[in-house]
């Protein structure tokens, strides 16, 4: 009885006595999630006086500061006019009547000018910073020597759009 | 006691799309253009017709405006009639009015009412107004008019629409 006893013992104990060679491995994924930021904004402009007091346009007029919070590392910012004539000239349309006031424009990067042209895309931009990455939108007028622009209030519509590839 | 020997393999998989993103944003740009209303008048404070003739030119208004129209008016202090100066006697007369862009805009009006004319089509943004007073000679009157100096005073006024 007493051998009995000691070999189901021995038995027992040797199923669970660590195997020398054992091994094993595995393996886990772990995602995190980036949510995208873009987005391009800027405050409504207030209305300007577009004649002088020389009675002549005004050269230049900053429209706004377009913001672009981007977390994409490559994008591009274009920009369209509603009633422009053509891919440089825009026109400001005076209020129930086919009078138009042209205009060229130019978005700038500090003092560098990295478009000029309705519809085409800039050059890739970067990442921005959370505060994001401001512009300025100006707007340019020729003036003559005879035109007398009648009075009233002229207004566009800017579209500022952003893309990646 | 079996011992598992954990490998752990970390992927870090940052989850950004690689779809195309796109956002726009659009806002009105207005641009005020004020009024400017310039008139220059060579007609003078006083204007002696010459009574030989049916009519006299007393002058001219040049405009220069980038008003979306105007009103003209003219009025007569008597009615369209001169009053002869300590008398009571009439003299009627009426009124032509030229402009250099819109033609005739009054011909041989009556001044027994005001008279106005408001532009139409938009902004003029230059013209003359030639102001011609008609009237018959005093030897064509029967009985003849008594002499004497006849007076009324005109007043031009001009307002944007």
């Amino acid at each position: 009885m007493k051998k009995v006893i000691i070999m189901l013992f021995l038995a027992v104990a040797a199923g669970v006595l660590p195997a020398f060679a054992a091994n094993d491995s595995a393996s886990l994924t772990v995602k995190a999630q980036v949510t995208p930021v873009f987005s391009v904004n800027m405050t409504e402009p207030d209305t300007f006086n577009i004649v002088g007091n020389n009675s002549r346009l005004i050269p230049s007029k900053q429209i706004g500061s377009p913001v672009v919070v981007s977390n994409y590392s490559s994008w591009k910012i274009s920009v369209d006019s509603t009633h422009k004539a053509s891919s440089t000239t825009g026109r400001l349309k005076l209020d129930d009547a086919e009078t138009y006031i042209p205009y060229s424009f130019a978005l700038t990067d500090g003092a560098t000018t990295i478009l000029s042209s309705f519809g085409t895309a800039s050059a890739a931009q970067s990442i921005t910073t959370r505060g994001g990455k401001a512009f300025g939108l100006y707007f340019n007028f020729e003036s003559d020597d005879t035109t007398l622009w009648p009075q009233g209030i002229y207004r566009d519509t800017v579209i500022l759009a952003i893309s990646t590839d | 006691m079996k011992k598992f020997a954990f490998v752990a393999i970390v992927s870090l998989i940052l989850a950004v799309p690689t779809f195309a993103a796109t956002s726009n944003f659009s806002t009105e740009v207005k641009a005020a253009v004020d009024y400017t209303l310039t008139v220059t008048s060579t007609i003078g404070t006083q204007s002696v017709l010459d009574t030989t003739k049916n009519s006299t030119e007393i002058g001219k208004l040049s405009l220069v405006s980038n008003l979306n129209g105007y009103k003209l008016t003219v009025t007569s202090a008597n009615s369209g009639k001169m009053i002869r100066q300590s008398g009571t006697e009439q003299y009627p007369y009426t009124l032509t009015v030229t402009s250099s862009t819109l033609g005739a805009l009054a011909t041989a009006h009556s001044l027994s009412t005001a008279f106005t004319y408001t532009t139409t089509g938009g902004a003029q943004p230059a013209s003359e107004l030639t102001f011609t007073l008609n009237y018959l000679k005093p030897t064509e009157y029967t009985p003849m008019l008594t002499a004497g100096v006849y007076v009324d005073t005109l007043t031009v006024s001009i307002e944007s629409n």
